[in-house]
């Protein structure tokens, strides 16, 4: 059930303690980005560094916990401010005598999230089964951010970006039952050698080898082309062709999913991605494959072989 | 602060007769509207404009122009709405109420058509600009940001200047259209009229918020509501919802301009706490109309669901609802069926959610202080069985209580639909003779459910169960066709290999994977297809880095042959769309060493998320009638011919609740 506040903060590691760190400088939180997918975070501070002597003599020093690292400063008109941090055992470093005039800064943190704190955020399902017509087979998503206000008290404008939920696709079918006759004929053969080596017979098995070599000799088509077919129709931009997504999703990566590496693929994996922000904190729609087309065109590559 | 003060001589006169004209237009009006944009109005508008300027870090920060083109937009912000034909309407002798809200609806854009023409050599009508017309093009476009489809789009307006001082219009329509926003007490409408007026039920709430509102005041940047309410409403949640709409209301107006207000030091907030409540007598304020009453507790919150359209038994169901702030309530109650449990709550605290059996009550849920962000809370559940029936719904009802009623309740059905094999053939009985070696079983099945399943095949004779891997699978088609022990068949294989492309990592995932088995002793697989004796020898094979380097050359070299099989292990493996074999064959090895053996097969059917359904088990009776060969073992291969009529478009099919 939900977590609390705490445990969240916890969750989300580098963020929780550079925040903590900055307190004294009354940061501002100006925007917030998480990317779901890789689990990168930026954040946006805007601190205030009073032109005072605590600044001329102090030096900030901050722990670069979990790896973050200050991509950007930038002083009230909004002016790049040069390479004033530097980076020194595992510190990020500053001598704010160095700043320009200014009063005001907004400082870029980026850094990683762990997979645990992005469970703690956002919550997302796709369907376990799918649904199927003719045409097409469906998936359902649903995302949702799990708790608006420990994350408007951290930012107020929070974007999650990339919130992906992935679905394994079946193409095995689409491939299988559009093999050409001529391939077919070998697979008999392939099979009367399998079955053949289910027994003992070892006359049996090498009539069934000598058959599927003969075959092999006759036929037009090689496994290699059958295979380079496989692999054209599953490559990514191939494949993302016969997706659709129900806005705010969008496809993400498309690739091959195989129980051995290099051998024929059973599923295409796909990720639905959306975003999710305070204001639309819920995404719900549908993943459709457009199987029927794709078969077809499975078909028609087939047949351009013969 | 009196804004007019700081105006000249010169700017006073082209003001009053400004204000002359436009009294003129009031006193006898075309249109009868059912709210105020009389003079009163304008009045009231520069007076919040002043109060607007006290709390900003520089009261003074107009300059004359700025000022007198900011006090002659007060005063013809609304001409428009006694205007039909600016408003693209023809000539009537009476406008019907559809009319008006046409011309409501566009009157900020006639307003600043009405300013441009007023001034132009041949216009019929005079607004009082005349002598001021190098100030009109800058009313006429700080009006026509004032209201209608331009309100929201203030930084299209760009800045100007007149006489080498800057005019900066964002700034003077962003006080003119928040001064208009917060002239909204009661004074503002006509109660009388508008009560009785068919008016959308949407309008109809906006303006009865100006009722009930007695005063909006701004003192140190802080906007201050105070509100009055009849006597009925001292104990009803009713002036809640209105109090919410009104600080609802003004937050967006706020919202809207904070922006180009911050930049000029003109810093608001509204005040969260309101002024005292003033509860008055019946007729002095008007109770709120029946149909207004029913939708408040209704559409007009905005409700909205989500369930997803389809589940297996026991997969998580993710339920969201969102509705509007204006929403006022003590409590959400959620009843699911008795077969149902409750999974997770999203955007609820922990301490504020309760939950008794099939009932949870949520007390309240997480809100977002953004003015735009909707209330919304999340919550899974899943059924806890497995239904006999291929579909079944069943409903979650979800109540917002307001003390013992429900304000608004929502039916949602959580749609159930199941997987489901049928055994359409099989033989009762098989006999076995002498010249048989191999006892084939056919079975017939028929998929009728939903989704994807995978089916094991187990088959036991004498309380053995045997299972293959792919894996023994090409092991063992390597060793019985004497690849291994064929010397020759190795030495040369290099000119026979292929172009095809494998992953290096597929061999040696083979290999670790034969190495694994066999050194863990899990050889049961490989019993029956290959003697003890010879797993032994493949034992030293595998251990020795030479004879292995040697049989993975010969896997390499047949590579062709391996991956044509595992494609036809791939069409053994999906015998349907929905059906996907757990392993392509299934047989028993055995020694059939009574008369009448039983032999069982189980089919055990499991969904995506590992469900579990009831197995199917067959029994089938062997009578032996062997003479000669009673003690060879032999094989039983279970020949599955599968068909399907599976569920189709579930997401369309209607239900009933069951």
């Amino acid at each position: 059930m939900n977590e609390d506040y705490g445990q969240i903060l916890k969750a989300l590691g580098w963020i929780d303690k550079a925040m903590d760190y900055f307190r004294q400088y009354k940061p501002e939180t100006k925007g917030m980005t998480i990317n779901y997918r890789n689990r990168n975070a930026e954040i946006e501070l805007l601190l205030y560094i009073p032109d005072n002597l605590k600044r001329k003599i102090r030096k900030m020093e901050i722990p670069a916990y979990q790896n973050f690292v200050i991509s950007d400063m930038r002083d009230e008109s909004f002016n790049r401010i040069g390479d004033l941090w530097w980076f020194e055992d595992d510190k990020w470093k500053l001598s704010p005598s160095n700043l320009p005039p200014s009063e005001r800064y907004l400082l870029t943190l980026k850094g990683k999230l762990s997979e645990d704190a992005l469970t703690k955020i956002v919550f997302v399902q796709p369907s376990a089964n799918k649904d199927r017509t003719k045409e097409v087979e469906r998936y359902w998503l649903a995302s949702m951010i799990r708790n608006v206000e420990i994350l408007e008290k951290l930012w107020d404008a929070l974007n999650v970006d990339d919130v992906t939920a992935s679905v394994k696709i079946g193409i095995e079918r689409s491939l299988s039952s559009t093999i050409p006759k001529d391939l077919k004929g070998r697979l008999k053969a392939a099979q009367r050698w399998i079955r053949a080596g289910r027994g003992r017979d070892r006359e049996e098995i090498g009539r069934a080898w000598r058959e599927m070599r003969g075959t092999t000799k006759e036929s037009k088509i090689s496994v290699d082309e059958i295979v380079d077919i496989i692999y054209k129709l599953t490559n990514s931009e191939v494949f993302s062709r016969f997706l659709t997504l129900d806005s705010p999703y969008t496809v993400g990566e498309v690739r091959r999913e195989e129980t051995f590496k290099g051998t024929f693929p059973e599923r295409m994996y796909v990720e639905a991605s959306t975003y999710l922000t305070l204001k639309q904190p819920a995404a719900t729609g549908f993943l459709t494959f457009k199987k029927k087309d794709y078969t077809e065109t499975v078909k028609k590559e087939f047949e351009e072989l013969l | 602060m009196n804004i007019k003060s700081k105006l000249n001589e010169q700017f006073l006169t082209f003001l009053k007769n400004i204000e002359r004209e436009i009294q003129k237009v009031w006193e006898k009006p075309k249109l009868i509207h059912y709210t105020d944009h009389g003079v009163e109005h304008s009045e009231r508008i520069i007076k919040t404009i002043g109060d607007l300027f006290e709390s900003s870090q520089d009261p003074d920060m107009l300059n004359p122009y700025e000022t007198f083109i900011l006090l002659a937009s007060a005063y013809l912000h609304d001409v428009g709405m006694q205007s039909a034909r600016h408003a693209d309407l023809p000539d009537k002798p009476e406008y019907t109420l559809e009319d008006k809200e046409i011309i409501r609806e566009k009157h900020a854009e006639s307003s600043a058509k009405m300013i441009l023409e007023s001034v132009q050599p041949n216009s019929d009508f005079s607004l009082g600009l005349e002598g001021c017309e190098e100030y009109v093009p800058f009313i006429a476009s700080v009006v026509r940001y004032h209201s209608g489809k331009r309100r929201n789009d203030l930084n299209s307006l760009k800045d100007s200047s007149l006489k080498g001082e800057y005019v900066r219009l964002k700034l003077l329509a962003a006080l003119l259209k928040l001064a208009d926003e917060l002239d909204r007490d009661y004074r503002r409408i006509n109660i009388k009229e508008l009560k009785f007026l068919p008016l959308p039920i949407e309008s109809k709430f906006h303006w009865w918020t100006h009722h009930y509102t007695q005063s909006v005041t701004i003192n140190d940047g802080r906007i201050k509501l105070y509100f009055r309410f009849p006597e009925e409403y001292r104990e009803s949640k009713i002036k809640d919802v209105f109090i919410k709409k009104t600080q609802h209301l003004i937050k967006e107006e706020l919202e809207e301009v904070s922006d180009v207000l911050w930049d000029y030091g003109i810093r608001l907030t509204l005040d969260s706490n309101i002024g005292d409540i003033n509860y008055v007598p019946k007729g002095v304020v008007e109770l709120v109309p029946n149909d207004l009453s029913d939708c408040i507790e209704e559409d007009i919150f905005n409700v909205t669901s989500h369930i997803v359209p389809w589940a297996l038994p026991k997969e998580n169901i993710p339920i969201n609802i969102e509705w509007s702030k204006d929403m006022v309530f003590d409590e959400i109650r959620i009843e699911i069926p008795d077969d149902f449990r409750f999974v997770e709550f999203l955007n609820v605290k922990e301490k504020e959610y309760n939950i008794t059996g099939n009932i949870a009550t949520i007390s309240s849920v997480i809100e977002c202080t953004l003015p735009d962000a909707p209330m919304y809370y999340g919550f899974i559940v899943s059924s806890t069985e497995i239904p006999d029936k291929l579909k079944v719904a069943k409903k979650i009802l979800v109540e917002f209580l307001r003390g013992d009623k429900a304000i608004k309740s929502l039916k949602l059905y959580a749609r159930i639909f199941r997987p489901m094999l049928e055994v359409t053939k099989i033989v009762e009985k098989i006999e076995l003779h002498d010249d048989q070696e191999k006892l084939e079983i056919p079975i017939n099945l028929k998929y009728i459910g939903f989704g994807d399943i995978q089916l094991k095949i187990e088959a036991g004779i004498g309380g053995r169960i045997v299972r293959e891997s792919i894996v023994y699978e090409l092991l063992r088609r390597l060793w019985l066709s004497d690849v291994l022990a064929d010397e020759s068949v190795s030495e040369g294989n290099e000119g026979k290999r292929r172009k095809i492309h494998v992953e290096p990592t597929l061999l040696q995932e083979f290999s670790e994977q034969l190495g694994k088995k066999i050194e863990n002793g899990d050889i049961a697989g490989m019993l029956g297809m290959i003697d003890e004796g010879d797993v032994e020898d493949f034992k030293r094979w595998l251990s020795d880095v030479k004879t292995k380097d040697k049989f993975m050359e010969v896997v390499y070299s047949r590579i062709e042959d391996l991956l044509l099989d595992l494609l036809t292990d791939l069409l053994e493996r999906h015998p349907t769309d929905s059906v996907k074999l757990a392993n392509a064959r299934t047989k028993v090895k055995a020694k059939i060493e009574l008369p009448i053996e039983n032999i069982k097969i189980r089919l055990i059917y499991t969904d995506p998320i590992e469900n579990e359904y009831p197995p199917i088990e067959i029994p089938i009776r062997i009578e032996d009638k062997r003479v000669k060969k009673r003690k060879t073992i032999i094989d039983i291969p279970i020949i599955i011919e599968m068909a399907e009529d599976p569920l189709t478009n579930v997401a369309e099919m209607k239900m009933e609740e069951g």
